[in-house]
């Protein structure tokens, strides 16, 4: 599903819709252009489970590269080019603050952790500000050690009113975190609400089988 | 014949080898590219032919081709474009072999990258040629170094294959001198120079390897 | 998939399977290459190394017997000579392929030549002969004297086949060399005896003064039949008659019998 919001496939039928404006319509006829498709891909960003960094380029160049290469198209950007870079490099670096990595800037990904390289993807998915930011489970490729890391930027980013879509087994977390909760089994919403409902007050047979099995 | 004679007499011999060893690579590198896009191509109508091509090209010896681009022309039509060049029909049948050879190692290279870079670059608004540029071909080219330095350390030994049709490279040249001076020893000095440009090629090329050492993939 | 494959392999077959064919496929038709040449202004003329008949002196400048006639022969049929270097392997693929026009280097004639090549008349005698040191002047003096000593020769050359073909030298110590020089290189270090190998380079080698060889002579017998050098043109070509025409007259006026003298070859000149 998180696939076909951010455009890496495309679905068979139905109707995507982010922010009101709808992305994807496989009934209508009309072809997007490849402009307005990148744009709609650019209101959301991706975190991927195996990370995806760009290992040729240090960690502030993996956060910035995507900005710089938008930031050419900008009608003014051959009088300012320094100003605008010094300014995206600046913002990358208050990011890269944020996700715990003021001192891995000019590391290469080869050289960080697990758990760090997937903060510098979540650093890079977030310089690009997207209004929603999705996790393709994020934790998934970590040792449950390096988990914990990653969760906390999570709640760090939560609390700082970040719209985010989180695929997760991390059932815990997912009830502690989130405001919203779907419990999808085999592509099928299973059920649905806040956790507190979802988990606590009237769970489906389906999700006692999953935490039985989990725990 | 002095020591000395003999040295820039070969050399004279090395200088053919080195010419068809740049104009080679100057050419096939990226013609090899064009074939190598054209063997990835979905449509069949580019893959079909660029691997037919890859395969009769990688499928026959060298040499042969070398004859058969010299000789044919003359004998099925009539037509020796090659009468005052030989050395075009040399360098023209090198630019072909070799860029199979290369495209093959493009190919190789281009397709080792994972899926995963290509979806970052995408889900980061890049575009196709972008994410081509600034992402994928620099991991290319550290990927297909070592086998690339391979394969042209092979053109410098290959071009001694043109004296099937009478160019004096350096070879051609030393075997001169057993006819003309009754001497043998030319032929074995040729050696050393092989020796010397290739010891050269892999200084350069280990240089290269180290320069993209700071990253692993 | 599978057939594809098997179409494009049974394609390449074909192709292969045709211009072996073409390749084959004696042309016997009149070959128009006088117009072919004077059209091009120049006559290519396939050689190798071969002192004294082409070969390179100082400055690079092809001479020798059969550069300087060619040179001759060229200036009147009104075009330039132009020496192309071959492998002597590949002589009748180059004259086939039209990347020379005529081999003309020592191109001694035989029967299964004659099928591939136009002959063009025969200009010069090359014989076998035996060559030994002039200290051995008197020890040796015909082929029976020459029962007990190493012989030498080219090996698989004409000379070689001489050896074996004659009954008293046959069982004789033999060594196969590299070339014909390096045959005579081994009657000088005393390693051999006697070589066997062709009268031209014999000759040239053994009289060039400043030269190696001068302590070596030729031994007056003979030891195979006589052979003959002449020019080879394409099959069906009509520059042989011309090129016929032009030696008669070059013989006449004595111009073929001064180069000859020049290169020390006056004696093996085809006179009629």
């Amino acid at each position: 599903m998180l696939r076909c919001i951010n455009q890496l496939e495309t679905a068979d039928g139905g109707i995507i819709r982010v922010n009101e404006k709808t992305v994807f319509d496989a009934s209508s006829s009309e072809k997007l252009t490849k402009k307005q498709k990148r744009d709609n891909q650019l209101q959301v960003g991706l975190v991927f489970q195996s990370f995806n960094l760009f290992p040729q380029y240090t960690v502030l160049a993996n956060v910035t590269l995507a900005v710089k290469e938008l930031a050419k198209e900008r009608p003014n950007y051959k009088e300012n080019r320094r100003q605008i870079n010094e300014e995206i490099e600046n913002n990358a670096k208050k990011i890269l603050e944020r996700v715990g990595l003021s001192d891995k800037l000019s590391s290469y990904p080869c050289e960080l952790s697990g758990g760090q390289q997937q903060r510098v993807s979540i650093a890079r998915a977030m310089a690009l500000e997207p209004k929603i930011l999705f996790f393709d489970e994020p934790t998934s490729a970590l040792d449950p050690e390096l988990t914990g890391e990653i969760l906390k930027v999570i709640k760090k980013l939560a609390s700082e009113n970040m719209t985010m879509v989180i695929v997760t087994h991390e059932m815990a977390f997912a009830e502690a975190v989130s405001t919203k909760v779907i419990f999808m089994d085999d592509g099928v919403i299973n059920s649905c609400g806040k956790p507190q409902e979802v988990f606590r007050l009237n769970p489906t047979e389906r999700l006692k089988e999953f935490l039985r099995n989990y725990e | 014949m002095s020591f000395f004679e003999i040295t820039l007499a070969l050399f004279q011999g090395f200088f053919v080898t080195l010419k068809l060893f740049g104009l080679t690579l100057l050419f096939a590198l990226p013609l090899g590219f064009l074939i190598a896009f054209g063997s990835m191509s979905k449509y069949k109508l580019f893959s079909l032919p660029s691997k037919t091509f890859v395969w009769i090209i990688r499928g026959t010896p060298l040499m042969l081709q070398i004859i058969v681009v010299f000789y044919v022309p003359g004998i099925l039509f009539n037509y020796p474009i090659f009468k005052d060049d030989r050395f075009l029909a040399a360098l023209i049948t090198f630019v072909i072999n070799y860029a199979a050879y290369f495209s093959e190692i493009y190919r190789g290279g281009i397709e080792s990258i994972p899926r995963g870079q290509y979806e970052a670059g995408q889900v980061l608004g890049l575009t196709k040629t972008q994410t081509f540029f600034k992402v994928v071909l620099m991991q290319v080219v550290k990927n297909i170094l070592p086998p690339m330095s391979n394969e042209i350390i092979t053109l410098v030994k290959d071009t001694s294959l043109i004296r099937v049709i009478a160019i004096v490279e350096i070879i051609k040249a030393a075997e001169r001198f057993i006819a003309k001076e009754a001497i043998l020893w030319p032929l074995f000095y040729t050696g050393v120079f092989y020796l010397l440009f290739c010891g050269v090629l892999t200084l350069l090329f280990n240089y290269f390897e180290k320069k993209l050492d700071y990253y692993k993939t | 998939m599978k057939k594809k494959v098997l179409a494009i392999i049974c394609l390449a077959l074909a192709g292969i399977a045709v211009f072996t064919l073409a390749s084959c496929m004696g042309k016997e038709e009149k070959v128009e290459d006088l117009a072919y040449i004077t059209a091009n202004k120049k006559l290519v003329i396939g050689i190798t190394d071969f002192e004294p008949i082409d070969f390179q002196d100082a400055s690079g400048k092809w001479v020798g017997f059969d550069a300087e006639l060619a040179e001759k022969v060229c200036e009147k049929l009104g075009v330039s000579a132009q020496f192309q270097l071959i492998n002597w392997d590949t002589k009748i693929e180059e004259l086939n392929g039209k990347t020379i026009d005529c081999i003309w280097n020592g191109f001694t004639v035989d029967a299964d030549r004659q099928k591939k090549v136009s002959f063009s008349k025969e200009y010069m005698i090359n014989k076998q002969v035996i060559v030994i040191r002039k200290d051995d002047a008197s020890k040796y003096t015909d082929i029976a004297s020459l029962a007990d000593a190493a012989l030498v020769a080219e090996s698989a050359s004409v000379g070689e086949k001489a050896i074996k073909a004659t009954e008293t030298l046959k069982d004789n110590t033999y060594v196969g060399q590299a070339s014909q020089s390096d045959a005579l290189k081994e009657v000088i270090a005393k390693t051999a005896d006697a070589a066997v190998i062709d009268f031209t380079m014999a000759a040239y080698l053994i009289n060039k003064e400043d030269g190696d060889f001068t302590s070596l002579m030729i031994l007056d017998a003979k030891i195979a039949d006589d052979e003959y050098y002449a020019i080879g043109f394409r099959k069906g070509s009509d520059l042989t008659e011309k090129v016929n025409s032009l030696l008669a007259d070059l013989e006449a006026d004595g111009t073929i019998k001064a180069i000859a003298e020049k290169y020390g070859l006056s004696d093996s000149l085809v006179t009629k």
